[in-house]
């Protein structure tokens, strides 16, 4: 996780000097107290990462909301020669679409069954992060009991 | 990467490489206001942060359109009024888009297109909101 906020925010601002904080065991409780920014999207991605199936022996996926406009994807794995591979991609919302961001300047708006997969997701993701981590009802945003 | 693997993403791949139809630098992403911007004394209820959420909920939800920028309707993402169509520079500047391949030249595609904008900032304004709720103590104890 460490090492995808790092690849994320280098997209992001070009330069990967961010101190990120230490994964840490997820607590028994489901408290929020003392989380910060950080921390809170780690647990979100724990379940983001859960949307899509399965994840194949090997593989690490992470999928989580960066910002209020900014969605990341984030897969590594190791190919058959044994080398670690590792690709993310950021979604960004813009005025006229939502546009796909990858490695080694790769942009297109999102079209079709891809963009509607990944409003499915992000539908999803908000639901279960709503319920599972902030204890709201996702349509009115209610403590839940 | 074997992409059959993975339910998601598809679609725009082709020969395993992404479309690349627009070959522009994307605007940067920006990470979301600094808590220091956002004191608990913003919201200083249980009450409140869910009244807050609920309209954020609710302006996206009643008219979309309504609630765009200028830009965004520059973006030609609202609806085309009668005076824009009598302008010839606003024809002009629509003719050209269309032709040049970088529009979204269907209709469908088009409004399915707004929607999800609409959704995604609709939920991404709402988990922000939830974020930054729990970060100065509002969420579960």
């Amino acid at each position: 996780m460490a090492d995808l906020l790092k690849t994320a925010f280098k997209l992001l601002v070009g330069s990967d000097e961010v101190a990120l904080p230490k994964h840490t065991p997820r607590p028994a409780q489901p408290s929020l107290r003392g989380l910060n920014e950080r921390e809170l999207i780690q647990r979100e991605s724990e379940i983001g990462a859960q949307l899509f199936g399965p994840v194949p022996d090997g593989h690490e996926r992470s999928f989580f909301n960066l910002d209020a406009a900014t969605w990341i994807w984030y897969e590594a794995w190791t190919d058959r020669v044994g080398k670690r591979r590792s690709t993310t991609t950021r979604y960004e919302v813009h005025d006229n679409g939502i546009l796909k961001v990858q490695e080694g300047a790769r942009y297109s708006f999102l079209e079709g069954e891809e963009r509607d997969n990944l409003i499915l997701a992000i539908r999803m993701y908000y639901d279960r992060v709503s319920k599972e981590i902030y204890g709201r009802d996702p349509s009115t945003g209610r403590r839940l009991a | 990467m074997d992409t059959a693997t993975y339910v998601f993403p598809t679609g725009s791949a082709e020969n395993g490489q992404p479309k690349a139809r627009h070959q522009s630098t994307p605007p940067m992403g920006a990470p979301g206001a600094s808590i220091l911007e956002f004191p608990r004394e913003a919201m200083s209820s249980e009450a409140e942060f869910e009244a807050t959420l609920a309209d954020v909920h609710q302006r996206w939800q009643d008219d979309p359109t309504s609630q765009l920028t200028p830009s965004e309707q520059a973006a030609g993402i609202a609806p085309v009024t009668q005076e824009q169509l009598a302008n010839p520079v606003v024809v002009a500047e629509a003719q050209h888009l269309m032709s040049s391949g970088d529009s979204v030249a269907d209709e469908q595609e088009f409004d399915k297109s707004r929607e999800c904008v609409v959704a995604a900032r609709n939920i991404g304004e709402r988990i922000a909101l939830a974020r930054k709720w729990a970060m100065v103590g509002g969420g579960p104890r």
